[in-house]
């Protein structure tokens, strides 16, 4: 038994008229001449559309570019061991990285806040000559506040909690927001994710 | 002699042959992915169009046909998606066939050409898979085993489908 047997049987129980049609199966019309010249315009066209094919065509690499990979790899190793980062870095997902974005937001406009209401608190200043440990807190902030893209929310949290501790913390809810609505002081979602950062 | 998949692989992946690697695989194929094609539409043109881009995206791809499945498995296989997807547009388009016939006869005096027209135009009403499934049992009297290794589906699931449309293909010609 052929395979056209075989499917005409199957047909036969569940679907007699198609079986029946079966029987009377012909291939459909096709202009005439259609397959002498498929060929070539069949050729013409991928040519058209899909470009020649050489030997590079599937992946283009730049020139020379295999020829310096073993050098440049290699002085990227060196640069990492010399800089010290041996260790993994782990890119947060953007979620993550908007969260912990508009988190770092949130404290440094609690922050402002705060020191406002607190009667402009004084930040503490250190009594040093020169270097880095001169910079007072307030310039700290200023710079964290401009470079925040740099800054994990965990850093800041340090650098915000001397000034937290010395803050007056007995302020309402509706103070702050009165404050708010005053000096129209309020954060919005694109802002925190753009502006700010 | 006639050509052989491996000779047409070999002509192929060779830069200097590669054209003439693809003619033959044209003038051994041509015809056999055509008539399967032509049985997801109505009109030629909309064949040849599928057909065009069908060997588009095999003249595209065959550098990276890997040989797992035969030739003409991976060839049938391009050409059934290409035709779904034309279809899909087809559809998101508004475009329907205007050449539909009526339904509710039987097949005594009927001609061979007004019977395929008719069950084209049941044919139209099945689901995109059912539709494939049914075409290439039917049509291209494909067994189950080759049709589970053209669209990864198990046999069992293959048939079930198949009984499916057939079920609903038959009502239509006797509605």
């Amino acid at each position: 038994m052929n395979r056209r047997e075989d499917i005409v049987k199957e047909l036969q129980d569940a679907a007699p008229i198609l079986a029946a049609y079966k029987a009377t199966e012909s291939l459909p019309a096709v202009p005439e001449n259609y397959f002498a010249g498929l060929e070539d315009s069949t050729m013409a066209f991928v040519v058209a559309e899909g470009g020649q094919w050489t030997a590079t065509s599937a992946v283009q690499v730049p020139e020379k570019y295999f020829e310096q990979l073993e050098d440049a790899v290699m002085a990227n190793i060196k640069a990492q061991e010399k800089a010290g980062t041996s260790g993994k870095t782990v890119r947060l997902s953007i979620g993550y990285t908007l969260f912990a974005r508009m988190a770092a937001a949130a404290v440094l406009a609690g922050i402002l806040v705060l020191t406002i209401f607190s009667d402009r608190t004084a930040l503490p200043v250190s009594d040093c000559q020169d270097g880095i440990a001169c910079l007072t807190q307030e310039e700290i902030y200023n710079y964290m506040q401009q470079n925040s893209h740099e800054f994990g929310v965990e850093q800041i949290q340090e650098t915000v909690a001397p000034a937290l501790e010395q803050t007056t913390t007995a302020i309402a809810t509706e103070e702050i927001q009165d404050y708010l609505e005053q000096e129209q002081l309020y954060l919005e979602l694109d802002d925190a994710s753009t502006d700010i950062f | 002699m006639p050509t052989t998949d491996g000779e047409i692989l070999e002509l192929f992946n060779h830069p200097d042959t590669r054209e003439k690697g693809f003619r033959l695989l044209l003038q051994t194929y041509q015809e056999r992915l055509y008539y399967h094609v032509r049985r997801y539409v109505h009109h030629h043109e909309d064949a040849n169009d599928i057909l065009q881009n069908t060997f588009l995206k095999i003249w595209k791809s065959l550098h990276g046909f890997r040989g797992d499945a035969g030739l003409y498995t991976w060839l049938y296989r391009i050409a059934s998606n290409e035709a779904l997807s034309y279809l899909q547009q087809q559809k998101k388009r508004g475009i329907v066939p205007i050449d539909s016939v009526q339904t509710g006869s039987n097949t005594d005096g009927e001609s061979a050409e007004k019977m395929a027209a008719r069950l084209q135009y049941a044919l139209d009403s099945l689901p995109d898979k059912q539709k494939q499934v049914f075409i290439m049992r039917y049509y291209d009297e494909m067994p189950y085993e080759q049709m589970a290794a053209i669209t990864d589906t198990s046999v069992g699931a293959l048939k079930a489908s198949y009984h499916h449309a057939v079920k609903k293909i038959e009502q239509i010609l006797t509605a």
